[in-house]
Order: C-alpha cells, then structure tokens, then sequence
C-alpha cells in the first residue's frame, strides 16, 4: 500500500514504529471518532505486544464487543480479565469490559470514609439512576480503571478503549470535572447545612427554586446524596488528580484512530488539535480501512493519502455494474485525506481495508503484518 | 438525513422544523449548502432549551436577570449530573410540537444509546422525582413521545457492528421508551453488482489486473452488505435502502425516499 521511503522504510513508519511504540509503552490511550474500529484496532496492538514482544498486555473495552470476543477465542467479555490464548511462551494477552454500574459501587465502596457513608450512597436513588443510566458517568469510570490496572504488577502494557463520549474530548475532562465538582460553590452550598438540618443562606434561593421544580421528596434525595458525595471528596480527589497524572505522564501514549473519510479525519483532526493544547501527543495514527485504491505519500515530512489508480486502470473493467461500484471507490479516493500529527512526525500507519468480518486471532494479527 | 426529510415535507407544503439536538452546528451547515428550504431551523444547546424551559414551563416569578445566574447553575448541574440535560432538550421539543406552528417536526436525534437517555429522560426523571410541577411536565411530554404522532427513523449502515448496534438499540427503544420505530433507513448501500461482474472480479485477479485489489474489495463490500441488510430485514421494520453517493447525500435520500420500500 505505500511505496518504499528514502531510507527503505515504508511511508508512515509502518508497522516497525508501531514496534517501537509497544516495545516500551505503559499505557495505551485509544481514542479517535465513533466507528472507526478503535476497539479492534486496540485489541490488535495488544496482541502484536504479546505475541511479538512478549509483554504481558491487558486490554480494556468499554462494550461487549461480541465478534471481537469470538475472534480471540474469548466466550464472553467480564469484567474479570479472560486470558487469551496467544501462543507465546512470554506473552500473555487478557482482556475485561469495564462494568460501569459495578465500578462506580466499588469506587464509591473504596473512597468511602465509613460502611455507612458507602452503603446509604449505593442505596440512593438519584446515585443509582447517574451512575446505571447516563453514558457521561462512564467516561471516569473508564480512566479510573485504566489507573487500577497500571498500579498492578501483573501487567506490562495497559491498552484503553475510549467510551463513545458525545464529544471524544469530554474524556479527557473527566477527571478534572470530578475535581471541580467536589471543589465547586455549589456543592459546599448544598451540603453546607445539611448536617445540622439547617440550610445556609446562600443556599436558600437554589433550594426554594429546586423545590418549586422538583417537589421534596426528591430534594431529600438530591441532598442527600450530595451530601454523602461529599464524605468522599478527599479521597475521590487525590484520585481524579492520580488519573489526570496518569493522562500526562511520558508513558501514556494516545493511539489516534481515523479513516480516509473526510468527515472523520475532520474529527479526528480536532482531537488530535485538542490533545495537543492539553500537551498530550499523539504517538501513533493507525489509518483503519485503507483501501487499495490509495496509497500513502510523504511530503516535506507530512503524510498524505492519495489515489493509486485512475481512469486508466478503470478502464479494464467491462461489467457495467462493477465499473460503477469500482468507479465509486476510485471516486472516494480522490477525497480521501488523513488529520496532520503535527509538526514532529508521527508515525502514520494503515490497516488495510477488508470488507470481511474478523474471524479468529490470525486475522486479528494480520491488521498489522510483520514488516 | 434530517436535512434530506425537511426538506422533502417542506416541498409537499408542509410546515416544517428542523431540530439538530445535538447543538452541534451540523444541520446548519448542510442546510446553508442547500439554500432556500423552506423549512426552519433550530439548534438546541442546555442553555437555550434551559430559558424556554424555565420561562414557558414553570412560570417561575422570575425576571430575566433572575434568570441568568441561575441557568449558570442549570448549566453547571447539568454538566455534573446528566439527565437534566436530556430532560430539557426533550422538553423543549415536546413544547413545540404542542405549541408551535408546526405540521412536521425533524429531530435530528443523538446517536446510539444517547438517544435512548433522550427519549428515556422524561420516564427517569418520574423515576427519580414522584411529585411536584416537575413529574406534572414529564407527564405530557412521556404523552407526547408515546403518540401515534411521534416515531423513530433509524439510520444505520450495511456493516456487521452498525446492524448489531441497531438490533440492540430497538430493543432499548421497545424496552425503556414508549415511542414507536417506524423505518430504517440503510445508508451508503453499495452499488449492487450483478453475477457477470462478480465473476469479472475473479478474472481481473488471475490476470493481475492493477484495478483487481479494488475490485475484489468492491465485491466484498457488496456481498457483505447484501448479508448485513438481510439481517436487518429480520427486524420486522420497512428498510429504505440509501444509495452510497458520497458527493451528494442529500439527493440520494431523496431517490431513496421516492422509491417504494423494499
């Protein structure tokens, strides 16, 4: 799919920069659009970590990924990690989905100054429907397990897979809008005088208005809970600040993935722009469903897609109904583009582009062939 | 999709809205490329459904300067504590469907799972909130949602996890909302390719055709889209096959709506 570079090396870096990367890193963030195959893609490097480098590896999804579980052999994702059989003599491959209801109980259950504090917490009603209903509490959980896992000795290389977050970034807010909740005005008026029974007066005006809005029973659950979250406000912050420590530290690195579509390059261009003014660096981009009709050029250090073939090589299809479908795609590739990495290259990597389901590990593997 | 839609009723002579309730600017674009629609647009943010909300709901004995302190709170709660979020940009939708001057209104819903919290927001929050004005609100609006006049259309495409994504989100839909699906749309649907050229595929690979690699990917995309829109037959749903004409998707939603269902 790319011509030979300079140096003999292909354009992008290649698989060979994806071994580089997984020679050494500790944390693999996988982030990109909706859609592109992050969790494919993530499951792959983490087995070309085991199976080649031989590091013990874990891979965390986000949902059930069900053909991805039967590709590796797995009967079911748990939140328990299910070891995979890899065949190496020094790798080792797990992977879990994070139960997002179960981690936030156990995370409450940790933070919790007291059993009474935690069990009250877990019983209210307004903690039960955030944490069980709503897919933004689960852009924390998803960070808080990437931390539990890398403090563990059992594992070399942790590889996340992202939520779908309405916005890619408001992942990376997570931890910090965890800090500014519990540090927040509102909450101090909230649970100000909760304690005594009595509201304090700054208070006032918001709960006059809540309880015109919402009626008592609630406000009483509402309270209650902010109350009881705020029991674990130490510790739930020097955590949040240990996650947003983790997000920075030299060791993560943040594997973007995109494909040629111009509106997912577009996006991913933005997050990629959104990494970077958070400091963050994305070290590799894997180009996922590259198709044949591209291939990919370096100029002046920035990597582009452009067609591989044209009218010319159209010109040998003779059914009308397989020129027009072959036609579309060569059509696409005169659209295709990739986000730009920045001004330091970065690796740029293709996963060629099958239509076929993945169907066991081999095929996994092949996504990112030996150089 | 939702610009194709409006944009069709809008020519029948209808009256008719648009709503991107993703806030997210997207609907606007594709219309200011489209031209005079004759539809109107309206983008939701927490905010702006927040004041309507509050003002047209509530009747809260609140001036506009009242008003503005608090929506920072508002805003700020409902950051911290999703739902409310949904529950306003639901509420606001509800309001112009009982209220507005509209024959047709097209919301161009959040994707996947969070268009469930959308249409589930009004059903959670009588969970969470029994009594007071607020369960009186979420009443009507559950009403609304569950009329014969409010349905779903669901995009998806012909590609294994998208059709599994859509088998799990009807079943959410059937389960936590009360509001009836009634097509699925089947967006960027592969040329069909008919068995002389399928068999010219295995042709252009023996000789070693430079177009072969395209071809049999052409192939491929094709058979497995013919698989994954049988699967999507087994739903039960009326499918409308949109053609995969990057250049112009609005135009081939059009074709599409014109044809009869599959």
């Amino acid at each position: 799919m790319s011509e030979p570079g300079t140096e003999g090396q292909p354009i992008g870096g290649g698989v060979a920069a994806i071994d580089r990367m997984l020679a050494d890193a500790e944390v693999v963030v996988m982030s990109g659009p909706g859609g592109v195959g992050k969790t494919t893609i993530g499951a792959a490097l983490g087995l070309r970590a085991a199976q080649v480098h031989g590091r013990r590896v874990v891979v965390v999804t986000v949902d059930p990924a069900r053909r991805l579980a039967e590709a590796l052999g797995v009967a079911r994702l748990t939140e328990e990690p299910v070891l995979v059989p890899v065949g190496s003599d020094e790798g080792r491959l797990w992977v879990l989905m994070v139960d997002m209801a179960k981690s936030w109980d156990e995370l409450v259950s940790r933070h919790a100054p007291t059993d009474g504090v935690a069990s009250q917490l877990l019983a209210n009603r307004l903690y039960r429907t955030l944490t069980r209903r709503f897919v933004q509490s689960h852009d924390y959980i998803a960070l808080d397990h990437l931390l539990l896992l890398a403090e563990q000795d059992r594992y070399d290389l942790v590889i996340v897979d992202t939520p779908p977050s309405r916005h890619a970034l408001d992942l990376f807010d997570a931890p910090g809008r965890m800090i500014e909740f519990f540090e927040s005005r509102l909450l101090r008026w909230l649970t100000a005088g909760a304690g005594s029974g009595l509201t304090t007066l700054a208070a006032k005006p918001f709960l006059l208005v809540a309880e015109r809005l919402l009626g008592d029973d609630f406000l009483t659950q509402i309270t209650e809970f902010f109350t009881l979250f705020s029991r674990l406000r130490p510790a739930f912050v020097a955590r949040a600040r240990a996650v947003e420590a983790r997000l920075s530290d030299p060791s993560t690195t943040y594997a973007v993935v995109t494909t040629t579509d111009p509106l997912v390059a577009g996006g991913c261009q933005d997050l990629i722009d959104e990494l970077q003014r958070r400091g963050l660096q994305p070290g590799l981009l894997v180009a996922n469903r590259f198709p044949p009709s591209l291939r990919l050029t370096d100029v002046d250090g920035v990597v582009t897609p452009v067609p591989a073939v044209g009218q010319t090589e159209l010109s040998s299809v003779t059914d009308p109904t397989l020129a027009e479908a072959v036609g579309r795609l060569v059509d696409r590739a005169g659209d295709a583009t990739l986000p730009s990495t920045g001004a330091t290259a970065r690796p740029v990597v293709p996963v060629a582009w099958s239509a076929e389901d993945l169907a066991d590990l081999d095929g996994l593997a092949g996504l990112f062939p030996d150089p | 999709m939702t610009a194709a839609l409006a944009a069709r009723s809008a020519a029948a002579g209808r009256r008719v809205l648009a709503v991107d309730a993703l806030g997210s600017g997207g609907l606007d674009q594709l219309v200011d490329g489209l031209g005079p629609q004759g539809y109107e647009t309206l983008r939701l943010t927490t905010r702006a459904s927040l004041d309507e909300y509050l003002k047209i709901y509530l009747r809260l004995p609140l001036g506009p300067s009242r008003l503005g302190p608090l929506a920072a709170i508002f805003d700020y709660v409902s950051a911290a504590a999703p739902g409310v979020r949904e529950l306003l940009v639901i509420g606001k939708i509800g309001w112009e469907v009982r209220n507005g001057p509209w024959d047709e209104i097209v919301v161009d819903a959040p994707a996947t799972g969070h268009v469930v919290e959308l249409l589930g927001a009004p059903r959670s929050m009588a969970e969470l909130i029994p009594t007071g004005p607020l369960a009186e609100q979420t009443a009507w609006l559950r009403d609304v949602l569950a009329a014969t006049t409010t349905s779903l259309t669901l995009v998806t495409l012909p590609e294994e996890l998208p059709v599994t994504e859509t088998g799990e989100l009807l079943d959410r839909i059937r389960t936590e909302t009360s509001t009836g699906v009634d097509r699925l749309i089947v967006n960027r649907t592969p040329a069909p390719i008919t068995a002389a050229g399928l068999a010219e595929i295995d042709r252009l690979v023996a000789a070693g055709d430079p177009i072969a690699p395209v071809a049999t990917l052409a192939g491929a995309r094709f058979a497995a889209a013919e698989a994954q829109t049988e699967r999507l037959r087994r739903l039960g749903l009326p499918l409308l096959p949109v053609d995969d004409r990057p250049e112009d998707p609005v135009a081939a939603v059009l074709d599409a709506l014109d044809r009869p269902d599959r």
